[in-house]
């Protein structure tokens, strides 16, 4: 091995890269913060609990190593969210509170053959609101920070996981059939849902079935609350995105509605977004609401937020 | 524009014509050439043809928004960022476990011999059976009769193959058959034509 290689997945930037990201980065950070989201600098190391939560997709990215002062396990962290919800628990209110980050974090694995294991995660997350005015907020500030690293035009891709958890709440699934039903979903697998009815009696079978083929434009949405009438978390998540579209139609972004939607992290619990451009082959931002994440810091908080690898997207322009 | 990627062999014949159904043809020409990105009857669809193992790859990174792909590559591979819309109800087999006896897999370590790794690791794990795992590119029966291993993990069709070699299947693992996947961010970004491919393919099955 030649000395001067870089393990896999582990990358620099220098001269003119290492120039263009720190300006974009400074952007980003004026950007943020005079929309009132207070910059945070999370340590890079933690005490293993309050790092994972309950993810275990977050335990498997997460670098750890026996702390020797202590004796206690530590890791380093792997996404600046947990970390966020730590902070905001420790100061203790119930007021609206908005943070922002742009932190190297990393992985044990990369997300995908672009990732690296170290990227640097921009995010903002706010946190104290449960109202769609909040989740309208950090969209238009993800779509914001799209615009200021000249990625255009964006689709974004809208969904609401509540949709599926009012769902499986009637349901009697043990965790590894649920986890199962989740990576169908995961993968859109129409194929392997159709197995996965055939295989276990569920209530809502025929509403699993269509939730995975609900997507495309506005009209999904009233179709949708004519299926979920009768269940009404469902009908509320549905009715909320129909809000948030109509807000975000000022924005002109392309909106495509999916409530087969979902996300590699188990935390979100209500809408979930994500952005794409078609010269990119995964999605370049994403984020959602996660209103239970607080509970492991002893608070209920609601909150929603979104994040991006900024070393990847201010390298691809 | 929307590239298609098929697998090369049995299962693109069995593709072309479920293709052409939903409108989409490729002159013979093309197809017998060298050409590696084919020409189709519309100007905005490509077609390349490339190994089944190569599908989900080609479609990660974005090289091809369409594939058609077998399940068995598709679990071996992970498959991750892929939309898994369509059985296409072709090249159907079974991806099973087989040895020369049931006695075989009594084994405190059982070797394998097999192409799909993970699907064998996932197997066995799920079985809590501790396993040694070889490794091979072709010929899987040959592993069991020689003492190389003492099973094999494969895909069985007619059962034929294993019977000459006196194996017998023994454990179910997977129902294969073709799939027809996409990129999830091309879904999003090329939404509607994505989705109008989708359904006139899934029409004529």
């Amino acid at each position: 091995m030649n000395t001067w290689q870089l393990p896999e997945s582990i990358d620099e930037l220098v001269g003119d890269r290492a120039l263009e990201f720190e300006s974009v980065r400074r952007q980003l950070i004026d950007l943020y913060t005079k929309k009132g989201f207070s910059l945070v600098i999370p340590p890079m190391v933690e005490n293993i609990e309050s790092l994972l939560l309950t993810s275990d997709s977050i335990n498997e990215k997460t670098f750890k190593f026996l702390d020797p002062t202590s004796g206690k396990m530590l890791g380093v962290h792997a996404d600046i969210t947990p970390q966020i919800a730590r902070i905001d628990a420790k100061q203790g209110n119930n007021k609206v509170a908005k943070y922002c980050y742009i932190n190297a974090i990393l992985q044990t694995r990369a997300d995908d053959f672009y990732a690296s294991r170290s990227p640097i995660q921009a995010g903002a997350e706010l946190y104290g609101s449960d109202d769609i005015s909040a989740d309208v907020e950090v969209i238009e500030l993800m779509l914001e920070s799209l615009k200021l690293l000249s990625i255009k035009p964006i689709t974004l891709s809208l969904g609401n996981v509540a949709v599926f958890n009012a769902l499986i709440a009637e349901e009697a699934l043990d965790e590894g059939k649920l986890s199962e039903l989740r990576q169908i979903f995961v993968k859109r697998s129409t194929p392997d849902l159709v197995v996965f009815l055939q295989d276990n009696t569920l209530i809502y079978g025929d509403k699993f079935s269509a939730l995975m083929r609900l997507e495309g434009n506005a009209s999904i949405l009233d179709e949708a609350l004519v299926i979920f009438k009768d269940i009404p978390k469902a009908k509320t998540a549905i009715q909320d995105l129909l809000k948030i579209n109509e807000k975000l139609s000022a924005t002109g972004v392309e909106v495509v509605l999916d409530l087969g939607e979902f996300k590699a992290y188990e935390y979100h619990t209500g809408v979930v977004f994500s952005a794409y451009n078609e010269n990119y082959p995964k999605a370049l931002a994403q984020g959602g609401r996660y209103n239970g994440l607080s509970a492991s810091f002893g608070c209920s908080r609601a909150a929603t937020g979104f994040s991006f690898d900024l070393k990847f997207l201010s390298q691809r322009n | 524009m929307l590239t298609i990627a098929l697998s090369k062999g049995r299962i693109l014949e069995q593709t072309l014509p479920l293709l052409k159904k939903a409108g989409l043809k490729i002159a013979d020409a093309e197809l017998n050439s060298r050409k590696l990105i084919l020409d189709t009857n519309l100007d905005d669809v490509k077609v390349i043809v490339i190994r089944a193992t190569d599908v989900p790859v080609f479609l990660q990174h974005g090289a091809a928004d369409i594939g058609i792909a077998g399940k068995d590559v598709l679990l071996e591979h992970g498959a991750n960022g892929l939309f898994e819309l369509l059985d296409l109800g072709i090249a159907k087999c079974k991806l099973m476990v087989a040895a020369r006896d049931e006695g075989k897999l009594k084994q405190s370590t059982l070797k394998i011999a097999t192409k799909y790794v993970n699907s064998a690791k996932r197997h066995f794990e799920g079985k809590n059976q501790q396993i040694e795992i070889i490794k091979l590119y072709g010929a899987m029966e040959l592993a069991p009769v020689v003492g190389l291993a003492h099973c094999i993990v494969d895909l069985v069709d007619t059962g034929n193959t294993l019977k000459a070699n006196g194996l017998v299947p023994l454990e179910h693992i997977e129902n294969i058959s073709t799939r027809l996947v996409v990129n999830a961010a091309s879904f999003k970004t090329k939404n509607v034509q994505i989705k109008s491919w989708v359904q006139a393919i899934e029409k004529n099955l």
